[in-house]
C-alpha cells in the first residue's frame, strides 16, 4: 500500500522563522519573545520543522544545557497543529533530537510539563520519557502558579 | 574597380588614407580608443575630412560622448555630402538612437552613392525587416543574393522575405534553386539544414498543396532532426487531407509522447470524428484516462462538453481526486466552467457534500488519541478537510458571495495557519469586498511564512500597492531586488523591466493625485515594450544566421501584436486618461478647484499645506529617482506639459488600428479639433 500522506523534518531557516512563530502561537499558552525566535535560529539541530505532505504543521525547538559533570538538551516548545496530532509528528520530531543527542555528549534530554496537561504527561511517557519530580510553581505567570513535573529520557 | 576621380575633400594622402583604412579597422575590432587617435592624426593634416571626421564622430557615440559624436557626424556629411561612407555613418547613428525611419533613408542616400555595397544592403534590410517593410526588404536581399549565391542564409533570407508577404509560391521556388544548386548533401547533424527542409515544408502546406506537403515530408522526414515537428506535421497534413485513420494513428504516438498536450487530444477527437458525438466523444476520452492516468487533459476534458447527470458524474470523479490528493490548483483546473451556472451549481452541491462526508468521516476513525489507534480506515487525511474548505472559499469569492467566502477561509486558516495559499486566497476575499487595507496585512501574513516564496512577496507587494502604502510595498519588493541603485527596489524592478509592478505603482500614484509620479511610471511602460519591439533587431541578423527560421517567423508575429496585449495597454489606457484629464482641466483651474467656496482663513490653510507638501516632496527626490540619471524623479516636467494631447496621442498611436481602442483615439483627436478650431476662425476672420 502506498503511503496516504507524508511526514519530513526540515531546518528553521530564516525564511521560515514565521512558521515557527505562528504554530507556537496558535499551539502554545505561552509567548516567546522575538530574542527568543531570533536565538532558534543558533541551535542548529535542536530547532526543526516537520511537514505534512507540503505544509508545515510542526515544530520543536530545544537549547543545550552545558553542566559540570553533564550536558543536557531541554526541550523549550514542542507544538502540532490540532488537526496534524496523532499522525507521528511529534514522535519523530522528538526522535530526531534523541538521535541527534546520540551523536553529541548529551546524557539527558528533559522538559517541563505543566501537571494539567494529562495528554501531554501521558504522550511523553509513550514516546519514552519518565516522569520526575515534581516543579511547585513552575509557571509563575499561571494564576495561582502552576506546578510541573520534569519528564526526562536518559541518552545511553 | 571603377576608374572614377576621387573628389577633391575626399583625398588624402597615401599615408592618411592608409591610415583611413587602420581607422576602419579599429572600428570594427571595437578598439575605440586606438581609432580616435589615428583619426585625429589624419584630422591634423586634413581637418576638414569628411570621412573621417563622420568616422571620428561614430566612434564617439560608442565612447558616451553622443552629443559630440552626432555634431562630428553631421559636420563631416557637411563636408563630404556625397560620400558612401558619411550617410552610412550616419545611418547607423540613427539606428542607435532607434530611429529607423532616418536610418533607412540614410542607407538609402548611402547606397545612391556606392550601389551595390554589401554591408549597406545588409543593414538596410535589417532596418527594412524591423519596420516591416517587406518590398524593401525583398528588394534588398535580391541584391545581397545575386552578389553572394554561395551562402545559404541569403538565400533563407530572401525566402523569408516572401514568406512574410505571404507570396509563398516564390518561398518555395527560392528554396527550390538553393536546394538544386547544392553540390555535396547536407551532413546529418546539420541543425540549419534540417530547419530549411522544415521550412520549405511549411511554405508548401501554406500553399494549399497538402499532398505536396505531405509527400515533401516524408522524402525530408529521415533527413530532419526535429522528430517531434514532423509527427506533428504528418498528423496535421493527413487530418486534412481527409485520412483520418491515419491522422488518429499519429495523433495516439503524438499523446503517447506527451499526455498534456491539449492539441493533440484535439487532433484526435477530430481524426476519429467524436467532435459532434457527445457519446462518442465521452467514450474515447473513458479510454485516454484509463490509458494516461497522470494525464489532467484527459480527466478534464469531457468536463466541458457534458451537462447534466453526466457532467455531474464527470466532475464528482474528478473533483474527488484533486481534493483527496490536496492538489493546489483544484480551483484553477475548475473556473473554466463558472461561466456555466448549472454547472457551478452542480459543482458547489458536490463539493458540500463531499466536505461533510470528510467531516463525518475524520470524527468516525479519527487519528489516535493515546489509544494508539491511528487513522487507517479512512482514506482522507487533514489535507483533504483543508483543501476542500479553502476549495468552498474560493469557489463562493469567485459567485460573489464574499460572506460565505470568508467563512470558509477562516475555517481552513483555523485549521492549518501555516499555509501561504490560504492567506493569499483570505487576501483575495477581503480585496473582492472592498478591505483594502486588511487584505494587504494578510497577504503580508501569508508572505511572512515563507520569505524565499517570491510569488507571494510580489503579491503583497501588489495588495499594498493597491492600499496606497507605497513604502510597504517598495520595502516588500526590494527584499527580491538588488538595491545598489536609486530608490531602493524600484530603480532594479525598471532595468527588470518589471511592468505589473511599474503599471501598479503607477495606478497608485494616479489615485493619490500625484501625477508626475504617475506619468512617469506610465511611460516606463511605454518605453518598455517599446524597447521589446526594438530588442528584435538583434534577432533578424541572428535568426537568419542559426537558421531557426520558423521560431523567427513566430516572433516576428508575437512581436507584432506586442502593444495590444494588456501589459501595454493598461498603462497606455492610465496615460491616455490622465492626459485628457490634464487637457480637460489645466493646472490654474485645478488649482483654483482646491480653492473655490472657502472662506479666507481656510484659503490660508490649504496654500500652506501645499506648500509644506511640495517643500516634503522635494525632500523625496533622490528616494524616487530610478536610474542614476533620473533628472525629474517626480515626473514635474511630463505633468506640466504644454501639450497633453499630443503625448496623448503618442500612447494612442501603437494601438491605432485595434477595434476595441478606437474610441479613446476619438477621445483625443475631438479634443485636438476643438484645440484648432480658434486658429481657424482667426484665420478666416
Ligand atoms: C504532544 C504533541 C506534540 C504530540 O504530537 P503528535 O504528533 O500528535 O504525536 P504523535 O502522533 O507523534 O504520537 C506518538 C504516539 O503517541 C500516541 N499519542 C498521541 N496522543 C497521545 C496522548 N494524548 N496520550 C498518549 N499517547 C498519545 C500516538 O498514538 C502515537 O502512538 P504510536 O507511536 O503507537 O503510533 C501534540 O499533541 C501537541 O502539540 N500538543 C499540544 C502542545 C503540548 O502539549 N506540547 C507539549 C508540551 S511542550
Amino acid at each position: 500500500m502506498t503511503a496516504r500522506f507524508r511526514i519530513s523534518l526540515d531546518d528553521l531557516t530564516p525564511n521560515n522563522l514565521g512558521v515557527l512563530r505562528r504554530i507556537n502561537s496558535v499551539v502554545l499558552p505561552t509567548t516567546y519573545s522575538d530574542t527568543w525566535y531570533k536565538d532558534s535560529l543558533k541551535v542548529g539541530e535542536l530547532a526543526k520543522l516537520a511537514f505534512f505532505d507540503e505544509v508545515p504543521v510542526g515544530a520543536i525547538r530545544c537549547s543545550l544545557e552545558t553542566g559540570k559533570d553533564k550536558n543536557k538538551i531541554y526541550i523549550m516548545t514542542l507544538a502540532v497543529l490540532s488537526a496534524y496530532r496523532g499522525y507521528g509528528i511529534g514522535k519523530q520530531l522528538v526522535e530526531h533530537i534523541i538521535k541527534y543527542a546520540k551523536t553529541t555528549s548529551v546524557k539527558e534530554i528533559y522538559c517541563h510539563v505543566w501537571v494539567g496537561n494529562e495528554e501531554a504527561m501521558a504522550w511523553y511517557e509513550r514516546v519514552g520519557f519518565t516522569k520526575c519530580e515534581l516543579v511547585a510553581g513552575y509557571y509563575r505567570k499561571m494564576d495561582p502558579a502552576g506546578d510541573a513535573y520534569i519528564f526526562k529520557k536518559i541518552i545511553e | 574597380m571603377s576608374a572614377r576621380q576621387v573628389p577633391k575633400q575626399r583625398y588624402l594622402a597615401p599615408k592618411e588614407a592608409a591610415s583611413f583604412r587602420q581607422v576602419l579597422k579599429l572600428y570594427e575590432t571595437h578598439q575605440y580608443k586606438k581609432a580616435i587617435k589615428v583619426a585625429d592624426t589624419i584630422l591634423k593634416k586634413y581637418p576638414e575630412h569628411g570621412e573621417t571626421l563622420a568616422m571620428k564622430g561614430l566612434i564617439l557615440t560608442f565612447l558616451d560622448q553622443r552629443s559630440e559624436g552626432h555634431e562630428l557626424i553631421k559636420l563631416g556629411l557637411k563636408n563630404d555630402i556625397s560620400s558612401f561612407i558619411c550617410w552610412h555613418v550616419y545611418g547607423l547613428f540613427h539606428r542607435t538612437e532607434k530611429n529607423f525611419d532616418e536610418a533607412a533613408k540614410c542607407y538609402m542616400r548611402a547606397l545612391k552613392f556606392d550601389p551595390g555595397n554589401g554591408n549597406i544592403l545588409r543593414d538596410l534590410s535589417l532596418l527594412q525587416m524591423q519596420m516591416r517593410n517587406f518590398d524593401g526588404f525583398v528588394t534588398s536581399r535580391k541584391q545581397i543574393l545575386s552578389q553572394r549565391p554561395e551562402i545559404r542564409q541569403n538565400w533563407t533570407a530572401l525566402a523569408v522575405g516572401y514568406g512574410m508577404m505571404a507570396n509563398y509560391d516564390l518561398a518555395e521556388s527560392i528554396l527550390q534553386k538553393y536546394e538544386d544548386a547544392m553540390t555535396e548533401p547536407a551532413k546529418p547533424d546539420d541543425t540549419e539544414h534540417s530547419e530549411l527542409l522544415l521550412f520549405k515544408n511549411w511554405v508548401i502546406y501554406q500553399r494549399g498543396d497538402i499532398q505536396r506537403a505531405l509527400d515533401d515530408l516524408e522524402k525530408i522526414s529521415a533527413f530532419v532532426l526535429d522528430k517531434l515537428c514532423v509527427l506533428e506535421y504528418r498528423a496535421k497534413y493527413l487530418l486534412e487531407l481527409g485520412r483520418l485513420e491515419d491522422a488518429a494513428k499519429v495523433y495516439r504516438k503524438l499523446i503517447n509522447r506527451n499526455p498534456d498536450s491539449k492539441e493533440y487530444f484535439v487532433g484526435l477527437e477530430k481524426a476519429t470524428g467524436v467532435t459532434d458525438n457527445i457519446p462518442r466523444r465521452k467514450v474515447l476520452y473513458n479510454e485516454l484516462a484509463k490509458k494516461f492516468k497522470r494525464s489532467d487533459v484527459a480527466k478534464s476534458t469531457p468536463l466541458y462538453f457534458l451537462e447534466g447527470d453526466e457532467f455531474q458524474a464527470a466532475m464528482s470523479d474528478y473533483l474527488t481526486g484533486l481534493l483527496s490528493r490536496g492538489v493546489p490548483s483544484a480551483y484553477v483546473n475548475m473556473k473554466p466552467h463558472y461561466a456555466n451556472e448549472v454547472k457551478v451549481k452542480a459543482i458547489e452541491d458536490f463539493v458540500l457534500k463531499y466536505l461533510s462526508t470528510v467531516i463525518a468521516d475524520s470524527s468516525n476513525g479519527s487519528p489516535s488519541n493515546g489509544n494508539g489507534t491511528t487513522n487507517g480506515t479512512s482514506e482522507n487525511t487533514p489535507s483533504t478537510y483543508l483543501w476542500t474548505v479553502l476549495y468552498l472559499a474560493q469557489h463562493y469569492s469567485k459567485i460573489g458571495d464574499q460572506t460565505k467566502a470568508t467563512q470558509y477561509i477562516e475555517k481552513a486558516i483555523e485549521h492549518t495557519p501555516t499555509l501561504v495559499e490560504a492567506y493569499m486566497v483570505k487576501a483575495k476575499i477581503q480585496k473582492r469586498s472592498g478591505d483594502l487595507q486588511a487584505a494587504c496585512e494578510t497577504m503580508n501574513q501569508g508572505r511572512e511564512l515563507d520569505l524565499q516564496d517570491r510569488f507571494v512577496n510580489s503579491k503583497a507587494g501588489k495588495y499594498y500597492l493597491l492600499a496606497n502604502k507605497n513604502e510597504q510595498a517598495v520595502n516588500t519588493i526590494s527584499l527580491f531586488t538588488k538595491n545598489d541603485g536609486p530608490g531602493k527596489g524600484v530603480g532594479d524592478l525598471h532595468e527588470m523591466q518589471c511592468l505589473w509592478f511599474i503599471t501598479e505603482q503607477g495606478e497608485m500614484f494616479a489615485r493619490q493625485g500625484k501625477i508626475g509620479l504617475a506619468l512617469k511610471r506610465f511611460h516606463s511602460v511605454k518605453k518598455i515594450v517599446d524597447d521589446w519591439w526594438n530588442d528584435q533587431f538583434d534577432f533578424h541578423q541572428y535568426a537568419t544566421r542559426q537558421g531557426t527560421v520558423r521560431t523567427y517567423i513566430d516572433l516576428l508575429k508575437w512581436e507584432d501584436s506586442l502593444h495590444s496585449w494588456s501589459f501595454y495597454t493598461r498603462g497606455a489606457e492610465d496615460a491616455i486618461k490622465m492626459y485628457i484629464s490634464l487637457y480637460d482641466t489645466p493646472k490654474s483651474a485645478r488649482a483654483a478647484a482646491e480653492l473655490e467656496g472657502l472662506s479666507e482663513e481656510e484659503r490660508k490653510r490649504v496654500i500652506k499645506k501645499m506648500k509644506r507638501d511640495r517643500a516634503k516632496e522635494n525632500k523625496k527626490l533622490e528616494i524616487e529617482k530610478v536610474s542614476e540619471k533620473d533628472d525629474d524623479p517626480l515626473g514635474k516636467n511630463l505633468e506640466n506639459t504644454a501639450n497633453p494631447l499630443e503625448d496623448a496621442m503618442v500612447f494612442w498611436k501603437p494601438l491605432s488600428g485595434l477595434k476595441e481602442w478606437e474610441s479613446l483615439g476619438e477621445e483625443i483627436k475631438k479634443r485636438m479639433d476643438v484645440a484648432k478650431e480658434p486658429e481657424k476662425v482667426v484665420a478666416t476672420a
